[in-house]
């Protein structure tokens, strides 16, 4: 069993086939060997580490897919999500982005994409302004910069 | 702890500010007029200042609240914006019809999105070209997508007939990809039906009437000096013709005058 140590001090015992989904915690289990110290995870709160568990308990005995893959250059862009994955992601915005942000410091690079899906799903077809309003975010553009974006990009409004 | 130690002393700068503006503010009403403590040029410089104080703010609004989507790193972000620009692209199942521009709305959002979409070249490399706002549009790619090798996707969009003004305008985009970044252009994807025939003989005939140009004024050309660059004459490589059959490595089988078959295709 692992021991992890959340940001508010809750001990999680996790089992370790369970935990290696996360490329961080499988390095620092080869780096380090056998241990009764707990892993700090100062990042994550124990509600999120809940939901993390949750997903890669449901993976368990799943092949680990590769990592270090440019972001940028994902080779499959389909926005496909699998029903189960649909359901664990059916949660407020705010754990969305904490179960994301959660997936990139642990190093679960499945949950990562699911969750990049998950919210590009959310902006497909939108405008700037209901980007905005969907995630709740200032509009920091000068009037200025404002007008010089869409003269700048006028040929993407004709499509 | 470090962080709201800054931010009090920020608060309390700020109301140190405040109280002195206020104070410097005043407006003096006497027998001869209203007289303002500070003088315009003062007003401006104080109005500058508070104008980069005021975006510097609205610049960190965005992330410093909780829960926000702004808090998500930079390759993460980047990861979100290729899954949504590829969207098209998959969900047909097929690079025709070409893909939505919508995705572009992520540059007009906010700062952070804008700057890191344009600094982010793979999310440029694949351009459709079409006649209308063709070349602006292939302007901006080219220069987003910096040194990458670029992907050429040529269809019809809307356009369901091929006018002479049409392939005029696919041909003056095409010749804009090839001389601002043919080196860069590794692959060229048609949709099935798409008129490069017609393109092609348009452009050679356009060769063909430069060329005759140039001979119809040659008497002319004596008026020029010996070493100036010849006005109607390109070399090979910079013809569509030229480009499609020496630019790009896979498609030198190309016969320009047998063109029942595109380039590319897409698989249907």
């Amino acid at each position: 069993m692992v021991l992890l140590l959340t940001s508010d001090n809750e001990m999680f015992s996790v089992a370790e086939d369970v935990i290696k989904r996360s490329a961080y915690i499988k390095n620092m289990l080869e780096d380090v060997g056998e241990s009764d110290l707990p892993i700090p995870l100062p990042n994550v709160e124990s509600n999120v580490l809940v939901k993390i568990l949750e997903y890669c308990e449901h993976y368990r005995g799943e092949p680990l897919p590769a990592s270090d893959v440019d972001p940028a250059e994902i080779g499959d862009r389909s926005l496909d999500i699998a029903d189960w994955d649909q359901k664990y992601m059916a949660v407020d915005q705010e754990m969305l982005f904490e179960i994301i942000l959660a997936a990139n410091y642990l190093d679960i690079k499945s949950l990562l994409d699911v969750g990049c899906k998950t919210v590009a799903k959310m902006m497909k077809g939108k405008s700037s302004e209901e980007i905005r309003t969907l995630f709740n975010i200032a509009n920091d553009f000068t009037p200025e910069e404002e007008a010089q974006i869409r003269k700048e990009n006028a040929w993407a409004e004709c499509r | 702890m470090a962080q709201e130690s800054a931010a009090g002393d920020l608060v309390q700068l700020a109301d140190a500010l405040l109280e002195k503006v206020q104070a410097l503010t005043r407006v003096e009403e006497t027998a001869r007029g209203r007289n303002a403590a500070l003088n315009l040029i003062d007003v401006r410089m104080l109005q500058d200042r508070l104008a980069i104080i005021s975006r510097n703010l609205l610049l960190i609004s965005n992330t410093s609240r909780p829960g926000t989507i702004n808090r998500l790193p930079t390759n993460v972000v980047v990861q979100i914006f290729s899954y949504l620009q590829g969207l098209p692209l998959q969900s047909s199942r097929s690079y025709f019809p070409p893909l939505s521009l919508k995705w572009i709305a992520i540059t007009h959002v906010c700062t952070y999105w804008r700057d890191t979409a344009l600094s982010t070249p793979s999310l440029w490399t694949n351009i459709y070209l079409h006649a209308k706002g063709g070349i602006p549009l292939l302007d901006a790619f080219i220069t987003r997508s910096h040194e990458r090798p670029l992907t050429l996707y040529m269809g019809r969009g809307p356009w369901r007939t091929d006018s002479i003004g049409q392939i005029q305008a696919w041909s003056r985009v095409l010749r804009r990809a090839i001389s601002t970044a043919g080196t860069r252009v590794d692959r060229i994807i048609l949709e099935p039906g798409f008129p490069i025939d017609d393109i092609i003989r348009a452009d050679q005939m356009s060769q063909k009437l430069g060329e005759g140009l140039f001979k119809a004024v040659a008497s002319f050309s004596s008026a020029r000096p010996l070493d100036a660059p010849n006005p109607v004459t390109t070399s090979t490589d910079e013809t569509i013709t030229g480009f499609l059959t020496h630019s790009i490595p896979g498609i030198r089988h190309l016969d320009p005058f047998f063109l029942s078959y595109p380039l590319y295709f897409e698989e249907t």
